[in-house]
């Protein structure tokens, strides 16, 4: 006959045995889910010289003191597209310019910001209903269907690369691009490299480029692949020096701002 | 049974006054066919079987929505071809006002797409970034 503080004994041990097993079997059976986006990596070289030259140059020309209010090529056609509202109360536009000098008298840097699809996103990580989430090329995509406008991501963003739509785009929208989301007030926006024309040239086997890298009169956004070794920007951070914005909070930003000539 | 001659009336007064709905509107329902009074589609083959698509085109669009935003996926292959996965591929070959709004409309259907997605009853000009 089993004496009773064997057999507990007995019961306990093959639970914990079971239990183990079962949550060690669980990690296992969990598979990554792979499609054709996860042989690409999308990220951009911005060339602040060319940038800092063109929108002096803007500057200049149109006398404008105002960074907020120039409104340089690449700016005007990324509203176009992307279906982004103009208005007089607020900044709506998914690139915004920031102008850096180190000293009084330093001549000025222009570092256009926009979205810079984080490797470690802070906005995807506080969004309550996943609306905003990382896809496998690398883009941060706001899955507007979801979005229920908290503003929780444009808290966590280091970049201020996010914009809360307080006005209906319906009555701002001079023209509209059809393949993009009009979208409606109360959601946020971001760059999300033009997501919606990218996704359609890659199916065509075309070369993608968003928007903004077509509009640039000086070519000084680079787009590309980076998980092709022979993109022209993997050429590109092989051989020069760039820098990431707050690189300090380990976000990894794949959008990288090349200082130094070649 | 008591008062069996009222009990009966009873019941069949009370049966009349429940069929109200059928007799009074008797002989005035019309069987209207949409179908015919809807612009002609342009194109020959639509994204799935034609009658399919007249009572699931929605849960297709459903299917797209996740495929377009949560995949990346941009084309659609069916028997009948390849097709860009967007609500602009409808009105290639489908007019707006004439075929999807009158339908709608007629069926007493809001879809909610037309809050944020743009549609060509919208009267905005529009531009193309797609080449």
């Amino acid at each position: 006959m089993i004496s009773r503080r064997k057999f507990l004994v007995l019961v306990t041990a093959g639970a914990a045995t079971i239990a183990t097993g079962k949550a060690l079997s669980l990690g296992e059976e969990k598979e990554k889910y792979t499609s054709e986006l996860s042989e690409y990596k999308w990220g951009m070289v911005i060339d602040v010289d060319k940038c800092t030259k063109c929108v002096t140059e803007i500057m200049k020309k149109e006398g404008i003191d105002d960074i907020e209010k120039v409104r340089p090529p690449c700016i005007v056609e990324c509203d176009k597209a992307n279906n982004v509202p103009q208005s007089d109360k607020y900044y709506y536009s998914l690139i915004r310019l920031y102008m850096v000098k180190e000293t009084e008298d330093a001549n000025p840097l222009v570092f256009p910001v926009m979205c810079q699809e984080c490797e470690h996103p802070a906005c995807v990580e506080v969004c309550l209903t996943q609306a905003s989430y990382k896809r496998e090329d690398g883009i941060i995509v706001i899955d507007l269907h979801r979005c229920i406008g908290c503003r929780y991501c444009m808290i966590a963003c280091p970049y201020n690369a996010r914009r809360f739509l307080w006005e209906d785009p319906k009555e701002l929208l001079k023209v509209v691009n059809p393949e993009a989301p009009v979208r409606k007030h109360g959601v946020v926006m971001k760059c999300e490299f033009c997501l919606w024309k990218i996704d359609r040239e890659r199916a065509e086997n075309k070369e993608p480029k968003p928007v903004c890298v077509e509009a640039c009169p000086y070519n000084a956004l680079i787009f590309g692949n980076l998980k092709d070794p022979n993109s022209e920007i993997s050429k590109i951070l092989k051989t020069s020096k760039v820098l990431t914005l707050r690189a300090y909070l380990g976000t990894n930003p794949k959008v990288k701002y090349k200082l130094w000539g070649d | 049974m008591y008062h069996k001659q009222y009990v009966i009336l009873g019941i069949i007064v009370f049966l009349i006054i429940l069929a109200t709905p059928y007799w009074v509107t008797a002989g005035n329902i019309k069987y209207e066919d949409i179908h015919k009074e809807l612009a002609k589609p342009k194109g020959v083959n639509c994204i799935k079987d034609v009658k399919w698509m007249a009572s699931n085109h929605m849960e297709l669009l459903n299917e797209w929505r996740e495929a377009a935003v949560r995949g990346g996926v941009r084309k659609y292959q069916t028997k009948n071809g390849v097709f860009n996965v967007s609500l602009t591929e409808c009105w290639r070959c489908h007019n707006y006002e004439k075929f999807c709004k009158k339908c709608h409309s007629f069926m007493d259907v809001r879809p909610v797409c037309w809050d944020c997605h743009y549609n060509p009853g919208m009267k905005i000009p529009t531009v193309n970034y797609i080449k």
